[in-house]
């Protein structure tokens, strides 16, 4: 059993990004990088570390800063700086390109990455750095000095890119493209002492995730047992190049909101419904964030301190998706208290509490961290304009165990036709399963009295456009690649 | 109708008919509806199949290496010999090359006939030592035809839905049963299965199978005492203490892997051949620790556990795990200074990912009581540090995850399977679109059209 605490001082020596997604900075750009000279990167990176690298902070001392820089490597970008990447988790030293990752992730067809921007085996990442700013002044100052800092330093942006800016949808109440509150379901973490997230379950008993689910070298979700920290075999957990780390999954998805909202107008009025109720079930939440109940044909008032509805509920009053359907968005990424393959136990209209539990504690080793970003321009109205431009979300989700966390939701849940004993019908609003097997007619069931309702034969909304699995290292350990 | 299983192992003759049996089945099997050579959808019998060959690599240290086997696992409706015979007699060509690979296929150094190739097939089938089946009695037959009408049922609902729900539900029922009759042929003839009522009984008493077996662990106690009096009870109870106290002290002994590597020379080939479909296939091969006592729990393990499959579950949940069609362990005895092995197949939905996963969260007193008996191919020991076989373990109470964890140590139990793992040559599954549940659940539609019990609960399956 492990003992490892998670202290202060650990936290300073993991990156900031770990315990906030930087709300107070809506500035933010991404530079994906590749390593030219490799011993100049090292110095780099040596001077990033001593001066602007933005680590854990326990007493909210983040408030005072302006900014904050955080920095990830893939596989290939820790072997070029002379980290042996043998002990690394399998998916990672693959990489999300691979063959065997993208079978896993039904990343085929338009998704594969031989069409992707970035992040293909013939245009590969090393290093991703993430600038964030409280203001535009401060953020055009930072871009300037981080640019000139790493061309000087062996390092250049991949060929035909520019950097990527995001676009502060934070001022459109936190509303991703399509139009709904984003952001709204991250876990609770064990030992973080300024939960800024909180966490799925209920009122009465809020779930808390293990440290070891989140970063290297502290209990997970099995009996404290510590997920395999990365780095010489012979060295104590402490001592090992991973600890404190933690593997980050980037894919810039991007969004077609044209399509989803026509189609979503024109399936309404074949089927004489009410296109916020049919686009609610389809994503689980209404507009403002709040879960679908049962019964519910209009959203329900909330406040945005108002959880419960948003994010501290389980389904036990919803066990047969006639509010969330089983396959909707939200249901699919996070199950939450629904029966995981469990038997499942229901006395006065509810599942048990013991159903509860067992399928919550199987649902939680499956978490992710969500730290990304949206890009491109908000539509406030995707029906009536001539819409122009790219625009999608950079999803970040930060995770111990890639294959364990980010592959099994992508792959058991998000892209599976048979989830929760359903047939043929994957995540409506970002599954990718047509794209990999050509001639797969889409469908989605929704739930209801007295019988189901079914929308069939639908297109895909969301296309990747580049990817990667990166590690993002405990400060210590960036002092170990810049020697 | 019950299924069975058959696990037909031959040892294949040498290099060269290694290379050529390699060379014959990989094409196959990457064809496998195309292919010009077999065609497994003709055989009306057989949901699930897979033809492996198993190196002993690499070998351990001062033991004999054994020879390469051939595996031929089938899971089938009805009797063996009858299914064996109608493979050789639309095979012929294909069982007659393949085998002919093998050790004592040749009849005094001439080709064999078809029957002989039959009965040195029977010969060699070596069963199971445990079988579980997701859905005991759903012949191939039965889970295609509920398969059609659930199709038809819901191709009715989506095309009349506005119509449909205007209606009571009795009259939707009334509506759909009607349009059924019209549209499926001998949908009034076939009728649903009836469960026998021992298993129905059984399948009652299932979640309740710890105080089944305490009750007749008393009852045993309480017929010796009646027997033997005190002194009997005494002697059982001694001899409990001594095989527990014998088995900790060989589980103390026991070395698990410190490391958490995936280096199985395979690992490449069951990434090309895994995740094709909605389905996966597991082939496992693993050594029982030496000596006469490790043989002696795993086989008592075994019987234990396929008497729960075959008894208690029946309904599509081996334990928790509601994603295996077919499953099964064999004991494979080594010849003179080979190591007896343990072959594992399962046939089952979903990633691996998702299926080691379910083993771990659901099942795992009883994947521990199986493989802490077994040690890894590569190196002596592997499997995670067990106690008492793993079998002294409930979530809900803190205390015994004070014990080491056995299968339970998530990531070194992951490593142990994945370095077990063999790719197959040809695999080949009857019915790649359904899941386990779908089965299940497309015979619960089928009863309840049959049947006037909870109707809101039926329409909900549709």
């Amino acid at each position: 059993m492990a003992n490892t605490a998670f202290t202060d001082d650990q936290m300073r020596d993991t990156q900031g990004l770990v315990f906030s997604g930087y709300g107070a900075f809506p500035y933010c750009s991404y530079y994906l990088l590749q390593i030219k000279d490799p011993n100049k990167a090292r110095s780099w990176i040596k001077r990033l570390v001593d001066e602007k690298i933005t680590p854990g902070e326990p007493d909210k001392a983040l408030r005072k800063q302006t900014g904050a820089l955080n920095i990830a490597l893939t596989a290939a970008g820790l072997s070029e700086l002379g980290v042996n990447t043998g002990s690394f988790e399998q998916a990672f030293q693959e990489g999300m390109q691979s063959r065997s990752r993208a079978t896993i992730l039904g990343d085929q067809g338009k998704n594969a990455s031989t069409a992707w921007l970035w992040g293909s085996d013939d245009k590969p990442v090393h290093i991703l750095l993430m600038l964030f700013s409280v203001d535009e002044k401060t953020h055009s100052k930072s871009q300037k000095e981080e640019e000139t800092a790493f061309k000087q330093g062996g390092v250049v942006l991949i060929k035909d890119l520019e950097r990527f800016d995001t676009t502060n949808l934070n001022e459109e109440k936190g509303r991703e493209h399509f139009g709904f509150a984003d952001g709204v379901s991250n876990p609770l973490v064990e030992g973080f002492s300024s939960p800024t997230e909180t966490g799925s379950g209920n009122e009465q008993a809020p779930r808390v995730i293990p440290t070891g689910e989140f970063i290297l070298g502290y209990p997970n979700g099995y009996d404290g047992k510590v997920t395999k920290v990365p780095g010489e075999e012979t060295l104590k957990d402490e001592e090992k190049f991973g600890f404190n780390g933690t593997y980050l999954v980037l894919r810039q998805l991007e969004q077609d909101v044209q399509t989803f909202w026509t189609f979503i107008r024109n399936e309404a009025k074949k089927q004489k419904i009410d296109q916020d109720y049919l686009a609610a079930k389809i994503v689980g939440r209404w507009k403002n964030g709040a879960v679908v109940k049962p019964d519910e044909t209009k959203p329900p008032q909330i406040t945005d301190a108002d959880m419960a509805l948003r994010n501290q509920f389980d389904f036990r009053d919803d066990y047969d998706g006639k509010g969330c359907p089983f396959g909707s968005h939200i249901r699919r990424t996070n199950p939450r208290g629904q029966g995981l393959g469990i038997e499942q136990k229901v006395e006065n209209g509810q599942l048990t509490q013991a159903s509860v539990e067992t399928s919550l504690k199987v649902a939680n080793r499956h978490r992710i961290l969500r730290r990304g970003r949206s890009y491109g321009a908000f539509i406030e109205n995707p029906l009536k304009e001539n819409i122009s431009g790219e625009r999608g979300l950079f999803f970040i989700c930060l995770n111990a165990n890639i294959e364990r966390q980010f592959e099994f939701i992508q792959h058991t849940w998000v892209n599976s036709l048979k989830f929760n004993g359903l047939y043929d019908e994957d995540d409506p609003l970002i599954g990718t399963y047509a794209s990999a097997n050509p001639g797969f007619k889409r469908s989605f069931t929704l739930p209801e009295d007295p019988l189901r309702r079914k929308v069939c034969d639908f297109q895909e909304f969301v296309k990747l456009r580049g990817g990667g699995y990166f590690f993002l290292p405990g400060i210590k350990a960036l002092r170990m690649i810049g020697g | 109708m019950e299924q069975k299983p058959i696990t037909i192992v031959a040892d294949v003759l040498d290099e060269k008919s290694l290379t050529e049996l390699t060379r014959y089945l990989t094409p196959i099997g990457k064809d496998i509806k195309n292919n010009k050579i077999i065609r497994f959808a003709t055989l009306k019998t057989l949901h699930y199949c897979c033809f492996i060959v198993i190196e002993d690599n690499p070998p351990p240290p001062g033991i004999s290496r054994a020879a390469p086997v051939l595996v031929f696992e089938a899971n089938i409706d009805g009797k063996v010999n009858e299914f064996l015979a109608e493979i050789v007699r639309q095979y012929p060509e294909f069982m007659h090359k393949v085998y002919s690979h093998c050790e004592g296929y040749l009849k005094e150094g001439k080709k064999p006939s078809n029957e002989e190739l039959q009965a040195f097939l029977l010969a060699n089938d070596r069963g199971a030592n445990a079988f579980y089946i997701g859905h005991p009695g759903q012949t191939l037959e039965i889970i295609g035809y509920q398969n059609t009408l659930r199709s038809t049922l819901e191709a009715y609902i989506d095309a009349n839905r506005p119509k449909l729900v205007k209606l009571a539900p009795d009259e939707i029922k009334k509506a759909i049963l009607e349009h059924l009759a019209k549209t499926v042929p001998g949908f009034a003839q076939n009728k649903p299965v009836k469960t026998p009522a021992l298993i129905k009984f059984a399948q009652m008493l299932s979640p309740y199978v710890n105080w089944v077996i305490l009750f007749l662990a008393l009852a045993v106690f309480v017929l010796v005492f009646m027997i033997a009096g005190e002194i009997g009870v005494f002697f059982i109870l001694g001899l409990i203490a001594v095989f527990t106290g014998y088995l900790l002290f060989r589980e103390i002994m026991d070395k698990q892997d410190e490391r958490l590597q995936w280096d199985s020379i395979y690992l490449k080939d069951l990434q090309d051949v895994e995740n094709r479909q909605a389905q996966n296939h597991l082939s496992s091969i693993i050594y029982v620790k030496p000596g006469k006592f490790r043989l002696l729990t795993l086989t008592a393990v075994l019987f234990f556990i396929n008497l729960v499959a075959k008894v208690f579950a029946t309904e599509g949940n081996l334990s928790g795990i509601v994603t295996i069609h077919f499953a099964r362990w064999i004991i494979l005895p080594g010849k003179a200074n080979e190591r007896t092995r343990l072959l594992f197949f399962s046939n089952y939905d979903g990633s691996w990912e998702n299926y080691l996963g379910e083993f771990i969260d659901h099942a795992s007193i009883g994947l521990t009581a199986v493989w802490s008996n077994t040690e890894s191919n590569a190196r002596p020991g592997g499997f995670p540090d067990t106690r008492l076989l793993g079998v002294v373990f409930d979530e809900n109470k803190k205390w015994t995850s004070l014990f080491p964890a056995g299968a339970r140590d998530e990531q070194r139990f992951k490593a142990f399977a994945r370095n077990s793992q063999r790719p197959e040559l040809i695999w080949y599954s009857a019915y790649p679109d359904l899941a386990v549940k779908n089965i299940g659940n497309n015979m619960k539609i089928h009863e309840g059209l049959f049947s006037d019990a909870d109707l809101s609960g039926w329409l909900k399956r549709l």
